[in-house]
């Protein structure tokens, strides 16, 4: 299909019908619906980078400006090309740092709440392995989450884009981290965590 | 005597010249003339006193010691007042041509500077080694504590200083002569003297012997040397001294520091700090400085380690604290009157004691583990000082001094604690909550003594404390005139026979929580208080009211049914709480519920009717009625034991000696959880104190690196010594707050966010 009306007859097939607010929104379950079509695991990580490139601003939820500024800028006018697409930014968040860093951040907002301003550490716990690959300092993020679980409930915004750069920065024993640094405090404990012996 | 002397000198000189003639102005005229006249006249002049001068030297060699030094005394004045004549006789040569030889370079000098040069080549040249002789044995002679004249020394002296004086080349050159022929022998002789008596003494005695015998040399030397040193020399003459004297047993006087300290030798000390202080701040004194600090601080640990093991530490609070307290004060009382008698507060050693109390008070055996800690023995010591019924604490004071003063005394030595406290806002919390406590529970014993305390704490820690504790005083003040104007108004008009007062208390300056229950008050107290709440808001309007039954009490008459004897008609006197009172009213049998298992003991109630008719929670009922139920004023179906099964009666029976009791005051405060709330409180502030910092540095300087930022913030907070981790806690809680963020191209900068 091509533009303009083909956008808008594209995103019809997926947007809620039961508002009352005249919104023109794709909810949930028609969000799923879409990705059952490009053949997206919902569990993977396509579903978030689609959403990111639709400039969704809560998960799953895509309005009408967000999808067509997105398919414009991804110059894509029908399924296969959208599949396509977001497979290739998949592969670019490997190459190209800036990109990845923008989606890894815009992900902190899909995972929170609405009203709050820290995200759970059960959904970090959850989410962070599909979104960050196999990054040694997010594996021992997540475990270090799992095992403090009791006294650590939230993981704020600064804790989790730091968390990026101490992913690029830090040696594997440790030898380069200081708690004089700027990193969070939170970190501080990580390191600790980290460096008992049991936990390794 | 010597005007004659000196006639005679001029006439002579007036016969030895051509043709006996005088030299007059008139010749003035004719300059060839008055030039050889000049000249004859000058070196006629030099020859005939030169001469002179060899006979005196001749004359001298008649005589040594004492006599020496008098006959060269003798002949100076002679000769001084001489030359001086001559000088002004002769003015006229002296201003032409002498002036005009001078003008051409030539090597010639006026007549007064002539004379003494004369003096020094002819006689003083050949005698100043007999002279040096005769000072050293005179010299010797006061020293050995003989009487000789001191004044023939200073005047030799002053003929040296003289004599030095009349070089035409350069001013510095002036004291040559008394720098070379007097004052370097002399220092050298002065120092083997005193090297010999050196070893004499301390082979004689023990080296605080020593000490005093140098002690008293160095006065008498300093005190002889300004009356016949020249003063530009005192300085070189005292170091040269105290170098044989003191630096030369440097090392055994320092280790005699610590000994002294033990056996707390203050006149040792004293006269040990004067001496080393003669060898400078960094020879001297400075190997004093760590050995006190180290001593005070060993003693101060010392006395708390003690205190630690004493049985009395161990039987609550009251009595540790003020152990602790007392122990601290006594160290830091001893070591700062010795600091101040024997040391006269010096800076250097006065700083030490301070590193010294700053350790031994904060980081001691008693506040090693959680539970006990410096600041909060401390609020708890002052709260003994201050609250009635503590007879022990202020006995600690001066017999025969007034209690005002003694309180006064006790309360500025806990300042003096205070001042060395580490964590100074764990005590402004503690003693906040000691404070209020006693305020609401008319425990003061001084109300003065209260804002004594006040005073003495906004001269250390300024209003920013104290202010709290003003503001919780006068809320007190101002309830209590409430009170009366409101019994004055409602005097005639209440109609109940009992007597109440309220304090109305400003939620933010009181450290005081709501109460952990419900409660219904009986029906007549409900009344008043709605009177009084109908009166109050007369003055204030739109207020809303927290009651804290929790802090209230009451004072009852109780008339048991079976009372015999003296109770009977006056009943007994009970101070209870108003729960313990709302459980009692119900047993009034006018207006009990009643169940049916009445009596004539009263009615009988459930514990679960008790519940129900007072409201409060279970565990307050359980705990006020075991109170109740020990003080045997109520009988219980279960063993007379408080239960929740029980049925509880009246004991109308009850006998005491006592007539009055205190059931309110039984359940005492926990000072564990009084603990645990005063540090949560504390680090609630200090989190808060921190981030407030955070933002201050950050608003004036816009950006920042972390280090500097951690520094800024560890320099800007003096109440408490922020720790790395709660800083970087602070600010993870601004930038989640928006009021930091991270910059983007640099992690290790901040942003302030305006």
């Amino acid at each position: 299909m091509a533009k303009g009306n083909d956008l808008q007859a594209w995103f019809i097939e997926y947007q809620d019908l039961d508002r009352s607010d005249g919104q023109a929104v794709i909810m949930p379950e028609g969000f799923e619906r879409l990705c059952g079509a490009l053949e997206f695991d919902m569990d993977g990580i396509e579903p978030m980078a689609l959403l990111w490139r639709l400039n969704a601003a809560e998960l799953g939820k895509v309005e009408f400006a967000g999808w067509e500024s997105g398919m414009r800028a991804m110059n894509v006018h029908d399924t296969a090309e959208l599949k396509q697409a977001i497979r290739s930014t998949i592969d670019d968040f490997g190459r190209n740092a800036a990109l990845f860093k923008s989606f890894y951040r815009k992900m902190f907002d899909y995972l929170r709440a609405d009203k709050q301003k820290s995200v759970a550490a059960e959904d970090a716990v959850a989410v962070l392995p599909i979104v960050t690959g196999n990054g040694w300092v997010f594996e021992k993020f997540v475990k270090f989450l799992e095992a403090n679980g009791d006294r650590i409930k939230t993981v704020s915004r600064d804790q989790w884009q730091s968390l990026l750069e101490l992913s690029k920065t830090l040696k594997p024993d440790l030898s380069n981290y200081s708690s004089d640094d700027a990193w969070p405090a939170m970190f501080d404990e990580l390191v600790e965590w980290l460096k008992k012996p049991e936990t390794a | 005597m010597q005007r004659s002397g000196v006639y005679n000198f001029c006439t002579s000189l007036k016969s030895s010249l051509p043709g006996g003639t005088y030299y007059t102005p008139a010749d003035a005229s004719s300059t060839v003339h008055g030039s050889m006249y000049g000249r004859q006249l000058y070196t006629r002049l030099n020859d005939h006193v030169s001469q002179y001068m060899i006979q005196v030297a001749e004359k001298s060699r008649e005589f040594s010691g004492d006599d020496l030094l008098s006959f060269y005394n003798r002949e100076w004045i002679k000769y001084g007042d001489a030359a001086k004549t001559i000088h002004h006789i002769f003015d006229y040569l002296n201003r032409h041509w002498i002036q005009r030889e001078q003008d051409e370079g030539n090597n010639v000098c006026d007549i007064n500077t002539l004379m003494f040069r004369l003096w020094r080549n002819n006689f003083f040249m050949d005698v100043r080694n007999s002279l040096l002789e005769s000072v050293f044995s005179l010299m010797k002679r006061i020293r050995d504590g003989q009487v000789a004249d001191l004044n023939l020394v200073k005047s030799v002296v002053d003929s040296f200083v003289s004599l030095g004086s009349d070089d035409m080349a350069s001013g510095s050159k002036k004291m040559e002569v008394y720098d070379s022929y007097f004052l370097k022998p002399f220092i050298e002789g002065s120092r083997q003297y005193y090297e010999a008596e050196c070893e004499r003494v301390l082979k004689e005695g023990s080296i605080r012997n020593y000490m005093i015998w140098v002690f008293d040399r160095l006065k008498e030397e300093d005190d002889r040397a300004e009356m016949y040193l020249h003063e530009s020399s005192l300085r070189e003459f005292g170091d040269a001294l105290n170098k044989v004297l003191i630096g030369k047993q440097r090392a055994s006087l320092i280790s005699e520091f610590k000994p002294m300290l033990q056996a707390r030798e203050k006149d040792d000390l004293a006269r040990l700090y004067e001496l080393l202080k003669r060898l400078g701040e960094t020879a001297g004194l400075e190997p004093l400085r760590d050995t006190f600090r180290s001593f005070v601080e060993d003693a101060g640990l010392e006395a708390v380690k003690k205190v630690c093991g004493e049985q009395e530490a161990a039987e609550g609070n009251a009595n540790k604290s003020r152990l602790f307290v007392q122990a601290l004060l006594s160290v830091h009382e001893l070591y700062s009157s010795i600091l101040h008698d024997s040391f006269k507060d010096d800076p250097g050693l006065s700083k030490a004691l301070d590193h010294a109390c700053q350790k031994f008070i904060n980081e001691n055996e008693m506040c090693a583990g959680k539970d006990n800690n410096a600041a909060r023995l401390l609020a708890n010591y002052c709260d003994t000082l201050l609250r009635k019924g503590n007879a022990t604490a202020r006995a600690a004071g001066e017999a025969g001094a007034s209690s005002e003063d003694n309180l006064e005394k006790q309360l500025t030595q806990a300042i003096c604690v205070y001042r060395y406290l580490k964590e100074q806002d764990v005590f402004q919390v503690a003693y906040g909550r000691f404070f209020a406590r006693r305020l609401v529970n008319e425990q003061s014993v001084s109300s003065h003594g209260e804002e004594m305390m006040i005073s003495l704490l906004k001269e250390v820690s300024g209003m920013d404390f104290t202010s709290r504790l003003s503001r919780m005083f006068s809320d007190i003040t101002v309830s209590k005139e409430m009170s009366e104007r409101f019994k004055e108004t409602m005097r005639d008009k209440r109609g109940d026979d009992f007597e109440f007062d309220m304090k109305v208390l400003n939620t933010g300056s009181w450290p005081l929580k709501a109460p952990e229950t419900k409660l219904k008050l009986p029906a007549e107290l409900d009344r008043a208080v709605d009177q009084y709440l109908e009166f109050y808001s007369k003055s204030h309007s739109g207020r809303r009211f927290n009651w804290l039954w929790q802090y209230s009490k009451a004072e009852i008459k109780m008339f048991f049914p079976k009372a015999t004897g003296p109770a009977a008609k006056t009943g007994y006197l009970f101070q209870v709480s108003t729960y313990q009172l709302a459980i009692m009213m119900l047993f009034n049998a006018e207006s009990g519920p009643g169940t049916g298992y009445d009596s004539e003991d009263g009615p009988t109630l459930t514990f679960g009717q008790i519940l129900t008719a007072t409201e409060l929670d279970k565990d307050t009922a359980l705990g006020e009625l075991e109170v109740l139920c020990k003080a045997r004023v109520f009988n219980t179906s279960d063993g007379n034991k408080a239960t929740d099964t029980a049925q509880y009666t009246l004991n109308s029976g009850y006998k005491s000696k006592r007539m009055r009791m205190n059931l309110a005051g039984l359940r005492k405060p926990d000072a564990k959880k009084d603990a645990k709330d005063i540090q949560k409180s504390v680090d609630q502030d200090r989190s808060m104190s921190i981030q407030a910092a955070i933002v201050r540095i950050m608003k004036a300087r816009k950006q920042l690196v972390h280090r500097e930022l951690v520094q800024a913030t560890i320099e800007i907070i003096k109440l408490f010594h922020p720790q790395i981790s709660d800083i970087k806690q602070a600010i993870s809680k601004l930038i989640d707050n928006g009021f930091l963020a991270r910059d983007e191209d640099n992690r290790d900068v901040y942003n302030y966010l305006a």
